[in-house]
């Protein structure tokens, strides 16, 4: 193979933002694998090795011509877990990872200097944490999975006195001459125009916030649990209305936005995979694509024709899905139109898995997901087991209990409409507004 | 102090049930039908076209056509109203009054008792209190007894553990019960299953077929139900996702399997993305 090579267009998107922002700890992602004992540091850090030697998307820097064009040059130099003794176990995980993580996220990579990741191993008298903080140009959650999963099979291989797998991730030409391609152009420009359509139709796009103040510090998590009786009538209410929980969730979502801006057709933001083809899949590094997902909603409408809706327009949304978020703010720009074309973002998480070292159970904590100008609401799905979203908000448009109002009115709608399926959008946000009188 | 506003929850599904310790079988010659307490005032709490009331009293219409069928008794309980203080006795401090209106004594009518049936009155959380209902049973000939209706952890365990310690064999039918929720529903069905009786499903009782959502034609027929295509168009061996399976319902089978003991993950999945290589990979799964 032969380097240097250019970058796929998501990467170039998360090139250009991290390189005009000025800002670019923004981009940074971490996460913490929890070890319910202990493990061998050695073994990790040869999974890693080969892990990191067998993709060049892991193993390379970024770097830029006087042109700013950026290209991806293979660097086969492999991260070191730092190891670090703690006193004590944490009894809150979640917290000590974020602390300790904190100054790590905020402080920018080089993305033409250094491998785009840090790896930290923690070790307590009883278990040890991998702390992970990468740059999202390296992995974006998908890829963080698909990362952690090649790291767990390396470490069970070695730990057996097995020969290492053989590690099919794709390569960076190999994406780049499916994203080349002629039929790849031709279905971007199809999606280029069919989004450009929606947001013509589109009203205006509302959020929780009518702020426009950028990012000046780290975002605020807020997170929450669906109680586990609250879960089982949400899963019982996907089951007769025929959809899923996470419908039931964006139907709950938008009702909050209807409720508070009276208006029917909302527009939220939903993070997507962007991986159809299978080397898309075998690939760690950023694709994810967030895009405006469009509601026409009707004040008769109930939870089934409302999640029905949702699931016909995500179906729609997958297959415009390659077009970057970046180019369509630019072609609306170039239009004179506004940029304002996404409300609240979701992000729906269905990656978790709690891979086994060598027989030691894991859990995983995603620690920050990047950074978002308004509100990103990061639903993860852990089947039968109640979800948790955590609520990243720009602290500059909400304060914190801005948060906690916006939290309890999606709980409280999410119950409320999986209660009773059958109440028209109108009369839920009627109760809504009762609620929110209640409590005010 | 009354009985809470209801809520529905999914019923448990045949690989969420709790193993069982003993390996009775029901034998239409021995077995009788327990309707437990399906009356208007229990049932309201769950509120009008509660999905989760609307399945169970569809599951006990087939139950007791089934029982109608190989000649199995069918008995009710009923409670009475106005009970006295010292009729109710201590479920007044528990429940207080209780079952005041005439309008709400009656069992639905969707279940509504045949000249066939028996209705007992119900005077404590167990059938068998106060009541001749064991008496009955045996001038039957009936030694085990099949129990549905609500609510799962009070009247109807409590009934199990009754029949249990007069030796009748108790067995409870675990998607034709409603509790107040899915927990104590599943603590009811673990304390039984553990303790003093059998859980059995209607798909055992019926003999209907439950889909492997492990082998290929059962998994096949179930993503045929997600996805917008038609049997004869579908290729075992074309991606998924470019059928529109998306990762939420890719995350529900993950449950189902590994409700059924087999572990998998998102992203080995999708890497694979085949029906034919997730069988496949499903079979290794069951071997380890």
């Amino acid at each position: 193979m032969t380097y240097p090579l250019p970058l796929t267009d998501s990467q170039h998107a998360m090139w250009l933002l991290h390189t005009i922002s000025g800002r670019g700890e923004l981009f940074n992602v971490a996460e913490c694998l929890e070890f319910k004992g202990k493990i061998s540091a050695s073994w990790l850090q040869h999974a890693l090795q080969h892990v990191w030697q067998a993709s060049d998307m892991l193993a390379c820097r970024f770097v830029s011509d006087a042109s700013y064009t950026p290209q991806l040059h293979h660097d086969n130099t492999i991260p070191t877990i730092l190891c670090q003794d703690i006193a004590q176990d944490p009894e809150d995980v979640l917290s000590f990872a974020q602390q300790f993580a904190k100054p790590h996220l905020a402080e920018p990579f080089d993305l033409s200097q250094e491998a785009l990741m840090k790896l930290f191993l923690l070790r307590g008298p009883q278990q040890d944490y991998l702390l992970i903080v990468a740059h999202h140009l390296l992995l974006d959650g998908y890829g963080f999975g698909l990362f952690s999963q090649s790291l767990n099979r390396c470490y069970n291989a070695l730990s057996k006195g097995k020969p290492l797998p053989n590690l099919r991730f794709t390569g960076q030409q190999t994406l780049l001459e499916l994203q080349q391609s002629e039929a790849y152009k031709t279905q971007q420009q199809q999606a280029r125009e069919t989004l450009n359509q929606w947001l013509d139709n589109a009203d205006n796009v509302y959020s929780y916030s009518t702020e426009k103040t950028d990012v000046s510090e780290p975002n605020h998590r807020l997170t929450s649990t669906f109680s586990q009786s609250v879960w089982h009538t949400i899963q019982s209410a996907a089951q007769v209305t025929n959809t899923t929980s996470s419908e039931i969730l964006l139907a709950a979502i938008a009702a909050t936005l209807v409720e508070q801006h009276q208006q029917n057709h909302v527009t939220l933001g939903l993070v997507m995979m962007n991986r159809q083809a299978i080397s898309e899949l075998s690939s760690p590094c950023v694709q994810s694509n967030v895009l405006p997902l469009p509601l026409a909603l009707n004040g008769e409408d109930n939870l089934t024709t409302v999640a029905q809706h949702i699931n016909q327009q995500i179906k729609a949304l997958k297959k415009v899905q390659s077009y970057r978020v970046e180019s369509l703010k630019r072609d609306r720009q170039k239009q004179g139109k506004s940029l304002n074309i996404i409300g609240p973002t979701i992000n729906l998480l269905p990656f978790a898995s709690a891979p086994k070292y060598s027989g030691i159970e894991t859990c995983s904590h995603i620690l920050s997901a990047g950074t978002t100008d308004d509100i990103m609401l990061q639903i993860h799905l852990l089947g039968d087991t109640p979800a948790t979203v955590d609520f990243d908000s720009n602290v500059a448009r909400y304060d914190s209990d801005a948060v906690k109002s916006i939290q309890a009115r999606i709980f409280n709608a999410a119950h409320l409409w999986a209660t009773q399926p059958k109440l028209s959008l109108k009369s839920l946000c009627e109760q809504l507004s009762q609620c929110n009188l209640e409590v005010s | 102090m009354s009985i809470p506003k209801l809520n529905h929850y999914p019923l448990p599904r045949d690989a969420e049930l709790p193993e069982n310790r003993v390996d009775w079988d029901i034998d239409p010659n021995r077995a009788a039908l327990l309707i437990h307490d399906v009356q208007h005032y229990f049932v309201g709490f769950y509120g009008d076209d509660n999905p989760l009331i609307d399945t169970m009293i569809q599951n006990i219409q087939a139950l007791k056509a089934h029982c109608y069928e190989h000649d199995i008794p069918v008995y009710y309980t009923a409670q009475p109203i106005k009970q006295g203080k010292h009729e109710r006795g201590l479920l007044s401090d528990m429940w207080g009054a209780g079952l005041q209106d005439p309008a709400q004594q009656p069992i639905v009518d969707a279940l509504a008792p045949t000249d066939k049936d028996v209705v007992l009155t119900k005077w404590r959380y167990s059938a068998f209190q106060k009541c001749d209902f064991e008496q009955q049973l045996r001038d039957k000939q009936r030694d085990q007894l099949l129990i549905v209706g609500i609510y799962g952890h009070i009247g109807v365990m409590t009934t199990a553990v009754d029949a249990f310690m007069r030796d009748i064999e108790p067995f409870l039918v675990a998607d034709a019960i409603a509790d107040f929720t899915k927990e104590e529903h599943m603590m009811a069905l673990n304390f039984v299953a553990k303790r003093c009786g059998k859980v059995v499903s209607m798909s055992e009782i019926l003999g209907t077929q439950t889909q492997d959502l492990t082998s290929l034609e059962g998994l096949k027929a179930h993503i045929l139900t997600l996805i917008d295509c038609e049997e004869d168009e579908f290729d075992e061996h074309e991606s998924l996702i470019d059928y529109g399976l998306d990762s939420v319902q890719v995350m529900n089978l993950i449950s189902l399997w590994q409700q059924q003991g087999i572990e998998t993950n998102f992203i080995e999945l999708a890497q694979i993305p085949t029906l034919a290589a997730w069988v496949e990979l499903l079979e290794e799964r069951k071997e380890d």
